[in-house]
Parts: C-alpha cells; sequence; structure tokens
C-alpha cells in the first residue's frame, strides 16, 4: 500500500463526496418533496448511496452511518412513504454538511475525523419514524448553526488551498489540476511580456518618426508579430483564472434559504445563470456580499405572508447572472416591500450625510447610494442573519476592491433590485503615472475622472483651505507629497480627480503625467508595509512603479493587505 | 499466457481505483478500458470486447441492471456485479443472478486499511479468477 496510491485514493474521495453534497445541496435547497421530481430524488438517493459506499471503502465508520441514514430517508421519499418539510430538508442538509466536513478532515490525516453523529442520525431517524417532528426542530437548527459557521471555515479553508482544474477538451480524465499560484504566475508574466512589448514598440515608433527609413521597420514588424501571439496567449491564460459561479451561488441559495426558514418567511429563490464563469478573484469577492445581500432581502425585503396584500404569500427573490464582454453582471431582486427613499434622505440627513439644502438636487440613485455608507442601516430590528453590525458598506467596499461597482434601485411595495458589475478581469491595468525624485507611482485610469492644471480653474474653485469645488462637487485636496515624501520643484500644480468606491478626492500633484499599461504582482513584505502602497510594477525597462493604494488614501482598510503579512 | 482484458464500470473514480489496485496484484489481469455508467460502458465493449467486467448497479444514466441486460443480449462476456451485496437485498441479488451475472462481490471495503485490503483484495481476485476458470 504505498504512499503514492493513499494520497490518490484520499483526493479522489474528498472530491467525489463534495460532488455527491453540491449535487444534493443543489437538489435540496429551497425545496419541498412536492417539488421534486422523481429524477431528483434518485439522484439524491443515489448521492447518498454512493457516499456510503466510498465511506465503507475507506473504513469511515461515523460517514457511512451518516450516509446510510440520509440514504434511507431518501429511499422513503422515493418509495412514496414520506414526504419531506422545510424542517426535514434542513436535516439532511445539515447532514450533507457533516459529510462534507468528515470528508475533508479525515483525507487530511488520512484517518477518519468526525465529531459523534448520533444526534443527527436520531433527527434523520426522526424524519422517518413522523412526517411533523416538533420534538426535534429545536436540536436540529441550533446544530445547524454550527454547521453553517464550520462549513464557511471550511470553505475559507479551501480557497487557500483551491486549485484551479485545467479541462483539456471534453475528456474529465485528461484534466489535470494545476495550483492557483502557478496560474497567477504565468497570468502576470504573459502580463509582463505584453507590457515589455507595448515599450519596445513605444521606443520603436518613436525612433521610426525621427527617421522614418531606418531598419527598425523590420524589427516594428517583428514586435507587432509577437504582439499578436502574446495577445492570442494572454486571452489562453485569462481563460485559466476563470471559475463557474455555482458554488458560490449554491452557497449564497443557501444562504437565503436559511434566511427564509429563520424568519418563518415563505421565499422562493431562483437563480439564472449560475454556469456564467468570472475571474477567481471576482468568485471570491462577490460571495460574502451576496450573501449579505440575499439574507437582507430574506429578512428585511420581503414581507411575512400576512403583510403581502395582493402579492403571492410566496416571496420571490431572482438572482440574474450574466456575463458580457465586458465583464460580468450580476442582478439581485425580490418582491418584497422595497426601499423608501424619503426615508433614507432623512436618515441621510440626520447623519450629516448631506444637508436639506443639497438633497433637493440629488437623484434618486444618489439617495440610494447612503445605504452603502458605513453605519447606515435602516432596518428596525436587528436579525439574527443579516443585522450582525456589517452593513451594506462592507458589501460595497468588497465589491469595489476587486473592481466592481454595485448600484441599488427600489419602489416602494414593489421591491428592491441590486445590481453589481465586474469589468473583464485584464492582467494589465491602463495608469496614470507620477514620479517624485525618480519613483514612479500608478492610479488606475479608470479611477480618474479628469485631471485639472491650476490655471484650468479660478479662485472659486478653493473654496476653503484643501478643498476643491468642481461643479457641484467638493474634493478634499490630498498632496501628492503626502505619501511619496518628496515633491518636484516647479512648474505647474495638477489636480488629478480620483473617484473610488462612489467618493472623490483631488490629488495636487506637480510634474509630468505618464500613461502605461501595467502588470501588478501580488504585493509582498516589503510593499505591504508602505502605507499607501499596494503593489508594484515594472515599466519601461526596469523601473519600479508603486501601485497607489487607493482604499488606504480613501481612508479604509485594504483586507488584501493583511492576507500577506 | 495472455492477460484477460477488464473492464471496470463505476460511477466512482475512487472505486475504480481501487479496484484496479486490486487487480493489479495479479498479473492475469490487466485493465484496458473504465466506464462511468451503462451507456459509457458498451461504448467501451462496442470497441474492445473484454474478456471480464466489473459492473457496479447505482449509476447515473443507464445503471447496472440495465446495463446487464444489454450486455447479457448480446456478448457473452464473463460479468461480475460489484455491490454491497447486504443492502442490495436477497430479491435485487437474485435479479441480477437472473440476468445472467456470473458473480456478485462485494464491494472493496477498507481498501485503505493495509490488512482488510489484502484480505479483500484476495477474496475479489479468487472471484475473478473463478469466474474466468484460470486455475
Amino acid at each position: 500500500m504505498d504512499d503514492e496510491f493513499l494520497k490518490e485514493i484520499w483526493e479522489q474521495f474528498t472530491i467525489e463526496v463534495d460532488e455527491h453534497c453540491s449535487n444534493n445541496e443543489d437538489i435540496l435547497i429551497g425545496a419541498n418533496s412536492d417539488e421534486l421530481n422523481d429524477e431528483q430524488i434518485n439522484s439524491a438517493f443515489r448521492a447518498f448511496h454512493t457516499i456510503k459506499g466510498l465511506s465503507r471503502s475507506l473504513s469511515l465508520n461515523t460517514l457511512e452511518k451518516i450516509a446510510h441514514s440520509a440514504e434511507d430517508v431518501l429511499g422513503d421519499v422515493r418509495d412514496g412513504k414520506l414526504a419531506l418539510d422545510e424542517d426535514s430538508i434542513s436535516v439532511l442538509l445539515t447532514a450533507n454538511d457533516q459529510m462534507r466536513i468528515i470528508a475533508e478532515n479525515s483525507s487530511q490525516k488520512m484517518v477518519e475525523v468526525a465529531d459523534d453523529p448520533s444526534e443527527l442520525i436520531e433527527s434523520l431517524k426522526n424524519i422517518r419514524s413522523s412526517n411533523k417532528k416538533e420534538k426535534s426542530e429545536i436540536k436540529t437548527s441550533s446544530t445547524q448553526d454550527n454547521q453553517i459557521k464550520k462549513e464557511t471555515k471550511q470553505i475559507k479553508q479551501n480557497e487557500v488551498n483551491e486549485v484551479s482544474k485545467v479541462e483539456a477538451g471534453t475528456d474529465k480524465e485528461k484534466s489535470i489540476s494545476v495550483a492557483s499560484e502557478v496560474i497567477e504566475k504565468i497570468f502576470s508574466r504573459t502580463g509582463n511580456v505584453l507590457t515589455s512589448l507595448s515599450d519596445v514598440n513605444r521606443i520603436i515608433n518613436s525612433k521610426l518618426i525621427e527617421n522614418p527609413n531606418s531598419d527598425l521597420k523590420i524589427a516594428k514588424d517583428l514586435i507587432e508579430k509577437s504582439n499578436l501571439q502574446a495577445s492570442l496567449l494572454n486571452e489562453e491564460v485569462l481563460d485559466l483564472r476563470v471559475f463557474p459561479m455555482s458554488d458560490v451561488m449554491r452557497r449564497v441559495k443557501r444562504s437565503g434559504f436559511e434566511a427564509a426558514r429563520s424568519s418563518g418567511k415563505k421565499v422562493e429563490i431562483i437563480v439564472n445563470g449560475e454556469t456564467s464563469r468570472a475571474d477567481r478573484n471576482v468568485v471570491r469577492a462577490v460571495t460574502d456580499p451576496l450573501m449579505h445581500i440575499i439574507r437582507n432581502a430574506v429578512d428585511h425585503g420581503i414581507e411575512p405572508p400576512s403583510e403581502r396584500g395582493n402579492k403571492n404569500e410566496k416571496g420571490r427573490v431572482e438572482i440574474d447572472i450574466s456575463t458580457s464582454s465586458s465583464g460580468l453582471e450580476i442582478e439581485i431582486k425580490d418582491d418584497g416591500r422595497g426601499i423608501d427613499s424619503k426615508k433614507i434622505l432623512d436618515k441621510a440627513i440626520s447623519k450629516g450625510l448631506t444637508s436639506k439644502e443639497n438633497s433637493e438636487e440629488l437623484k434618486e440613485e444618489e439617495i440610494y447610494d447612503f445605504i452603502f455608507q458605513p453605519g447606515f442601516s435602516t432596518a428596525e430590528k436587528v436579525t439574527d442573519t443579516s443585522g450582525r453590525g456589517v452593513g451594506m458598506d462592507v458589501v460595497k467596499t468588497n465589491v469595489v476592491s476587486s473592481g466592481g461597482s454595485v448600484f441599488l434601485n427600489s419602489k416602494i411595495g414593489e421591491g428592491t433590485k441590486f445590481t453589481l458589475v465586474f469589468p473583464q478581469i485584464t492582467n494589465t491595468e491602463n495608469c496614470i503615472v507620477l514620479e517624485a525624485l525618480n519613483t514612479f507611482y500608478a492610479i488606475p485610469s479608470r479611477n480618474i475622472i479628469s485631471i485639472f492644471r491650476s490655471s484650468d480653474l479660478s479662485k472659486k474653485n478653493f473654496i476653503e483651505k484643501k478643498k476643491l469645488q468642481i461643479e457641484n462637487r467638493v474634493y478634499q485636496i490630498i498632496d501628492f507629497e503626502e505619501f511619496a515624501f518628496s515633491k518636484n520643484e516647479g512648474g505647474e500644480d495638477n489636480y488629478l480627480i480620483i473617484n473610488f468606491a462612489g467618493k472623490g478626492l483631488a490629488l495636487q500633484y506637480r510634474g509630468k503625467v505618464l500613461i502605461r499599461d501595467l502588470v501588478f504582482d501580488e504585493p509582498d513584505k516589503f510593499v505591504t508595509s508602505l502605507p499607501y502602497i499596494s503593489g508594484a510594477a515594472l515599466s519601461d525597462g526596469n523601473k519600479v512603479v508603486f501601485q497607489v493604494d487607493l482604499m488606504h488614501l480613501f481612508g479604509q482598510e485594504n483586507p488584501r493587505k493583511n492576507q500577506n503579512v | 499466457m495472455t492477460q484477460k482484458k477488464v473492464l471496470i464500470v463505476d460511477d466512482s473514480k475512487l472505486m475504480r481505483i481501487i479496484i484496479k489496485k486490486i487487480l493489479s496484484a495479479d498479473n492475469s489481469f490487466m485493465v484496458t478500458a473504465e466506464a462511468g455508467n451503462g451507456i459509457e460502458a458498451l461504448a467501451e465493449i462496442e470497441k474492445d470486447i473484454p474478456d471480464i467486467i466489473f459492473l457496479d448497479i447505482e449509476m447515473p444514466e443507464m445503471d447496472g441492471i440495465e446495463a446487464l441486460k444489454e450486455i447479457r443480449a448480446k456478448y457473452s462476456t464473463k460479468v461480475i456485479v460489484v455491490s454491497s451485496v447486504a443492502q442490495m437485498g436477497s430479491s435485487r441479488a437474485a435479479e441480477v443472478n437472473q440476468l445472467g451475472a456470473d458473480a456478485i462481490i462485494e464491494k472493496p471495503g477498507g481498501a485503505v486499511d493495509p490488512t482488510l485490503a489484502t484480505q479483500k483484495g484476495k477474496e475479489f481476485i479468487e472471484i475473478a479468477r473463478k469466474v474466468l476458470n484460470l486455475d
């Protein structure tokens, strides 16, 4: 029994248990048994049955017992002896989570690691003995909370060890696993090749302008050809970083399902387009916000059945995911009570986020945008699931830190719609590059709304010290010197209007402004120790360009920074 | 001695890995093909008729019972049904027998326990050899 073989077996075991558990979740979440068709019931039965068999092979007795009990439940459903209600589905999902956890933990130790399953097995047996199982309900829901906590931990763990599966053709057997950091490296190397090529191209072009008949023309042709090849390669590499949204959506759906269960509301959760694929960083960044939004929709959006008036007693939350060449778009809409923009505005005024005078000019969407401000919450009561002090501001921060944006729209009595938009991920970022004492600083072009020279502005624009007013917006002025620790003498001041997470500021800078496509590496320890810097890139040969940490600049904690220290 | 061509049919790749490992202990067997369900199995048989098939029962798309019927209608290849006999129940086992399975073997349990694995593996190979009249 060689180690290599054992390793292969355990790995394969975890993969298969995970697949079967995901399959079960897809089937069970949000359904009661009259909504399940024969094929779905059979499929869930088979999944539990298979897990049982696999566990036996690896002598995982606890796992085998749980799978066996769950299989029995599905067997009764299949034979028409039993109907599943929400509570019994919840127990089955708990069993499902537990199985996944045992498989994962055991696989790491290569021997079974499991808690005492007797309570869970008892609950599973109770489903079979009675359709109404009030007596076990309280018990299961408390174990369930633990389960979810454990599961979340588990998933975080998985993210760390995450590997990308590269499918070669359609033949599953021919696919290989590649560690995500390898892909990350290839990704950034390809980007570096592209930027070097564009540097060379720029130099050749400027030389050609000086001397149009030089031999450099041949070089230019070659560079263009290499550039084309590199771009094609780049597209393929980008494809390797892409993951389906389905795993995340399963968790999001689950989260909504649990929220509905604990709040006693009836909610149908529909997900369209979960097979859409997105960059792994986006998939990761979008998980928490989506879970938060769906819990909010169920907790605060959807009314209790008695308050739904003419609407269907059963609330509805629909998530649409779509991809296009410009990126990924996720829409979450509920048919709940909607959010009163007047209430939002009153609260924004009372919190000093805007004034009464200014508020008259605000557009509807600008009013809704206040919801994403830190500390802003209109929920009357704090609930277990969505009122844990994590507000919509965190949703926005998460989305924005991975390059996305989020919008909200609502109609009283009709419902609320969130729209999350993420641009197509590229490994090169078009940046504005600033310089001081031969050190370079880059800010993504997409965050820069405009650049004003001092001579473009009049005294009227400088309403008070360190405040710049352009049209109706007031920007705090930050001196470039503050993070570059040096200043260029002479010349004229520029004001770069930077927009980030819906907020704006003006960066005061004196010197040359360059535009470059850059590839930023994951920050290393040195870089993370610098307060205003979140990454570094190479440009124009070997010049290091620092990436300005916009989150820090805008007074927010950058969650990415702590990870690497 | 020519090696016997083996087809392993099981929706679990893990199970296929384990069975393959067990068979690797005996030179008389060579796993030439694998399939994840009945349909894939029939396609593999069409390509190259194996001497012996290890067939799982519970599988998606086309289960082992259906596959066994189809196989028996066309081929004389030996078929060993690999299943959890204890859970399968005697009526199901009888059905499998009637459909012309040459043997029913319990799914190899305890595969990662060296002693158990050796013992189970031995049984597994013994039955397979017997079905093929190798001794």
